[in-house]
């Protein structure tokens, strides 16, 4: 299937975005003026950009702590995400949720998660709601390696069979669970095959092809639109940067080489569709300098637009705790 | 112009009370001239005067207490000015000197001492202060902790608010054995059992401090003994028939025992200090305890380790017969270095005694009774025993040392012609 | 009125609020086919089906999430724990999914869950499935805790709680399913959270109870008012909310409290609200507030250690003649 050259400048655009972006956030970090962890996308932008566009009015996302490049992706703005990563009241979660939290409800993004697993039997339950509806939506859940050896994916993911509940699986597969690698972690590396083993159709695809991640879901969320079964993507990818802000490049060491990130390097996704760009001539170098001044433009805007912002005000503090009709 | 100060006149004397002035404001006065009366923790006592001149102001009435040091009058000396001195105006009169009013008028509950904290529940507190009672006169019920609750504050108001209230009694007791249909609510005060705080004398009240303070202070350890006294027993016999007029009892034997023993463990014959040292003392006065109507007192047998048997029998038979006449002086009842304490005329098998401070070793003597003991080859005699009890204050004293020492007490005791002449 | 069981009132409940409330649904181990483990469910499958009526596989981790994921997408799960002492598996969906959701989303995430099933000890259950773990979920902010302690409120609470907005801990008691009262038939009745009970009124000690303990609390106040004791038995009903109000206004008028619980003595429910009165109700006591709890221990097998480790009408009677010494 060809893709449209509007859909490849946007494939771009998202991920040198959600780069751009990260770089950004870690700036501010510095500047101190984000807190918490800080756990960076690089590298893994083609799994969300390959299928976060694809979600349609009523389908839900869920995903890990990593999760400022799947805000980006299912459209909340650049600004409100920032704002919230510095705790302003404009933020999504008016600042109660910070990095890790980030949310967009009106779009069907139901957050970040901090508990590696976490958010797979909330996904298999926002499935439920989907099939008890019927409604020909889909959950796109998203977690990591580390989360394949947590009890609670496995019961969901019986369950999700068992039920057959609409839940794309998305295993962001990054090859280490913060400095713990897939192989040191599990004697069976295939992750995939986990799914399988309780009865999800699941294949491996390598993640830091964009075009090819789009096709496959493409493929995949539509035809889950029709049977309302789950379905599980082993996505190989890497990323760049340390676990989160703790885990830096001394750190990194003790887990693995400048070599091993220099060669995943070579595989960049962003790397990887501006030579399709170029070989295909879908954007001509100005074009491509015009979407950089773009990106650079919407993130001093957001910048200046969340530094701009007030902090909650101290008296929300009890606000939301629970619900009020 | 000289100030007369309320004198020391014994050991552990802090105060004493004015009883009578034997002179008026105006009387001329001579040195050594007792000028008023005054009863202490031990004694009623004269107070001489040591400056000669003019009475010129009474600065303590009758019946004031006053603590030991602060003026009670004032003499003028020969030529000398009349004006009062700065100190002579701030020394506190009987009645600041003791908290909540004129000393003795009114008791107070053990609870809510002068500098105690008054334990009183929230409500009990808010109750008090709208009623305007004073909770330091309120004896508490509660918790079965002596703690001021709301039927205490409502008693004391029944009772006429400011006036002592004797505590109410405790609501529903808790584990009730067959505990009595509870009837009464706690409004009703007929299920308060009535009772009368009585005022103490001094002598109750010096009493009462010197054994809190020694039980409170001095660590105190006990070891008992059993004595043969069929000898000592015989031998006494033999005396009191030989001399019927100068008696001598079993507890001068002990006593003269002690005397000997204490020389030989010249150890046992001490204090701990307050600098945290032992005293160790160079004579042995030992102290008797004699019970009167009023109380205990503790004549003292000067200088034990030079006196003969009879001649600790005829000072403790004086020293007894004074203190029952309540005629000892305040001298004559400071100084020990040893007590002995005897029950045993009341058939009292053996007790442990609380230290006379500053001592560290007192011993308390049961009675001589006849009971059937094993002997070393296993046959069973009657035979006359006496327990003594031995009671130490452990910072000066070890087990060890009290064990040898009542040792040698028995070894005197079973073997008393070493206790002659 | 009718006269019924607790564990009738139950049902009753859920029928009501099932017909009343197409998002409403059952999930747990045995509730279909099986009929419940304790019968609470008997009958709800034939008349509602297996959509709404779900059996699940022995997954606690897989139920928590199930139902907090189909409460995110808009449903109102009940998820049935077989026993509370089960529930402590799925501990990370109740206490950092459920609970948490609404405030890390700022607001914009509600999550109208009920967790309900059998709770407390007895009947030789022994360590595992004999305890009482309420302060745990009442320590925790964003969840609603209620334990009724009688067939109306067992009605009246549950149907409360599944129109509440809010995820909610509801706590059965298996030693109170058999107990007969009057329930209303009513299909409006419903008992609202923070609103406690005074069951007995009496003017010399305040007794505040939930769930099973306040009929112990009841017979103990029955022997003391033999003795000339009066008591005021308070039924807390809801731990959170929690009505301080009515328990204050018992207090300022007996002036001493003894608070009961059936859970550990240490750190239990009864040490917050005896802190509560101190903190409010201070001028107005008498005498120290007095817990009543069981004992600090894993619950014995032994017939007899059992009956020393779970506290009795006795304990409660023995703590209110300590509150009037």
């Amino acid at each position: 299937m060809e893709m449209s050259n509007q859909t490849v400048r946007e494939l771009y655009r998202l991920m040198l975005l959600t780069r751009r972006f990260e770089e950004s956030l870690y700036r501010k970090y510095r500047e101190g003026k984000i807190g918490g962890y800080l756990h960076r996308y690089d590298g893994q932008e083609a799994l969300v950009a390959g299928i976060v566009p694809l979600l349609q009015r009523g389908d839900f996302l869920l995903c890990t702590y990593r999760d400022h490049g799947h805000a980006l992706a299912c459209g909340t703005e650049p600004r409100v995400v920032m704002a919230e990563l510095m705790g302003r009241a404009t933020g999504c979660a008016g600042g109660k949720g910070g990095s890790m939290h980030l949310i967009d409800p009106d779009r069907g993004f139901l957050g970040g998660d901090g508990i590696v697993g976490g958010p797979v039997p909330v996904a298999l339950g926002v499935g439920y709601a989907l099939k008890y509806r019927n409604s020909g939506n889909v959950c796109v859940c998203y977690f990591g390696d580390g989360a394949m050896n947590q009890g609670g994916v496995h019961e969901a993911l019986n369950m999700a069979a068992l039920y057959k509940v609409p839940v794309l699986f998305v295993l962001e597969n990054n090859g280490y669970a913060m400095g713990t690698s897939v192989d040191r972690s599990t004697a069976q590396p295939e992750l995939y095959r986990k799914a399988e083993a309780h009865g999800i159709a699941a294949r491996r695809m390598d993640g830091m092809d964009v075009l090819a991640v789009r096709e496959v879901a493409e493929a995949t969320l539509a035809r889950m639109r029709e049977t309302s079964e789950p379905y599980f993507l082993e996505m190989m990818t890497y990323r760049y940067v340390g676990h989160g802000v703790a885990d830096g490049p001394q750190q990194q060491r003790f887990y693995r080489t400048e070599d091993e990130i220099d060669v995943w390097k070579q595989r960049d996704p962003i790397l990887n569709i501006s030579r399709t760009i170029r070989e295909r001539g879908i954007l001509s170098a100005e074009e491509l300098g015009l979407i950089d001044r773009e990106i650079q433009e919407t993130l001093d805007e957001a910048i200046a637009f969340a530094e701009a912002s007030p902090e909650p005000p101290i008296d929300s503090l009890h606000d939301h705790v629970f619900s009020h009709p | 112009m000289a100030e007369i100060r309320m004198p020391k006149m014994g050991d552990g004397m802090e105060e004493g009370t004015i009883l009578r002035w034997l002179k008026n404001e105006g009387d001329t006065i001579a040195v050594e001239e007792p000028i008023a009366e005054v009863e202490t923790d031990k004694a009623n006592v004269e107070i001489p005067s040591e400056e000669a001149g003019t009475l010129l102001k009474i600065l303590a009435k009758e019946g004031d207490t006053v603590p030991v040091g602060v003026v009670i009058a004032l003499v003028e000396g020969p030529g000398g000015g009349v004006a009062a001195t700065s100190e002579a105006k701030s020394a506190p009169t009987a009645a600041e000197a003791a908290p909540g009013g004129v000393a003795g008028q009114a008791s107070r509950p053990a609870t809510a001492g002068p500098t105690a904290r008054v334990k009183a529940s929230p409500l009990a507190r808010r109750m008090a202060e709208a009623l305007g009672i004073d909770l330091s006169r309120v004896a508490g019920s509660g918790g079965g902790v002596g703690r001021i609750v709301a039927r205490d504050v409502e008693a004391a108001r029944a009772s006429g608010a400011q006036a002592p209230a004797a505590p109410a009694a405790p609501r529903a007791a808790p584990p009730a054995t067959a505990a009595p249909r509870r009837t009464a609510p706690r409004d009703a005060p007929g299920v308060v059992p009535t009772a009368t705080d009585t005022d103490i004398s001094k002598m109750r009240r010096a009493i009462a401090r010197r054994v809190v303070h020694s039980k409170q202070t001095a660590p105190h350890f006990y070891v008992t003994m059993p004595v043969e006294m069929d000898r000592a027993v015989d031998m006494l016999a033999q005396l009191n028939t030989a001399a019927p007029d100068r008696k001598v009892t079993l507890n001068d034997l002990v006593v003269r025992a002690c005397a000997v023993a204490l020389t030989a463990f010249p150890d046992v014959n001490v204090s701990f200090t307050p600098e945290e040292k032992v005293r160790r003392y160079d004579a042995i006065h030992i102290g008797i305890a004699v019970g009167t109507d009023n109380g205990l007192m503790i004549p003292v047998i000067t200088d034990c380790g030079h006196r003969t048997l009879r001649e600790v029998a005829d000072t403790a038979r004086s020293l007894v017969r004074r203190a029952r006449a309540y005629e000892l002086t305040p001298q004559e009842m400071s100084g020990g270095t040893f007590t002995v304490s005897n029950l045993g005329m009341f058939g009292v098998e053996e007790f442990a005694a609380i230290l006379n401070p500053p001592e560290a070793a007192i011993l308390a003597v049961g009675a001589a009774a006849r009971e059937a003991v094993v002997g070393a080859d296993g046959t069973i005699a009657a035979r006359t025993r006496m327990r003594l009890t031995l009671s130490c204050d452990h910072r000066a004293v070890d087990g060890l040392l009290a064990a040898r020492f009542l040792q040698e007490v028995r070894r005197l005791l079973e073997s008393p012609v070493l206790l002659l002449p | 009125m009718a006269l019924m069981r607790y564990s009738e009132a139950l049902r009753l409940a859920l029928r009501e609020e099932m017909q009343r409330d197409e998002r409403v649904f059952i999930c747990g181990e045995e509730v279909g086919r099986y009929q419940g483990t304790f019968r609470i469910t008997e009958g709800l499958l034939d008349e509602f089906g297996e959509r709404r009526v779900v059996d699940t596989p022995i997954s606690e981790i897989g139920i928590a999430g199930m139902a907090t994921g189909a409460a995110m997408a808009g449903l109102r799960p009940i998820a049935e724990f077989m026993t509370w002492s089960f529930a402590l598996s799925a501990m990370d969906q109740i206490v950092n999914h459920a609970a948490k959701i609404t405030y890390m989303s700022g607001g914009r995430i509600r999550c109208p869950v009920v967790f309900r099933g059998p709770a407390g000890t007895g009947n030789q259950l022994s360590a595992q499935h004999s305890q009482s773990l309420e302060a745990w979920y009442a320590h925790t902010p964003g969840l609603k805790v209620v334990l009724p302690a009688s067939p109306a409120d067992a009605k009246g609470l549950l149907k409360t709680a599944i129109r509440d907005d809010n995820p909610v801990i509801f706590m059965e008691h298996a030693g109170l399913y058999a107990q007969r009262g009057e329930v209303p038939e009513d299909p409006d009745f419903t008992v609202p959270f923070g609103v406690a009970s005074v069951v007995r009124e009496g003017s010399d000690v305040t007794v505040a109870a939930y769930s099973l303990m306040v009929g112990k609390c009841l017979a103990a106040a029955e022997t003391l008012a033999g003795e000339g004791v009066s008591c005021e038995v308070i039924d807390l009903r809801t731990l959170v909310p929690l009505d301080m109000e009515t328990v204050l206004t018992s207090v300022r008028k007996t002036h001493r409290a003894v608070v009961v619980q059936e859970e550990w003595r240490n750190v239990g429910f009864a040490a917050e609200v005896a802190a509560r009165i101190a903190e409010e109700a201070f001028d107005d006591l008498d005498a120290p507030p007095l817990r009543v709890g069981g004992a600090d221990v894993p619950m014995p097998y032994a017939r007899n250690l059992e009956r020393a480790a779970i506290a009795s009408a006795e304990d409660v009677a023995t703590a209110v003649k300590r509150a009037i010494a």
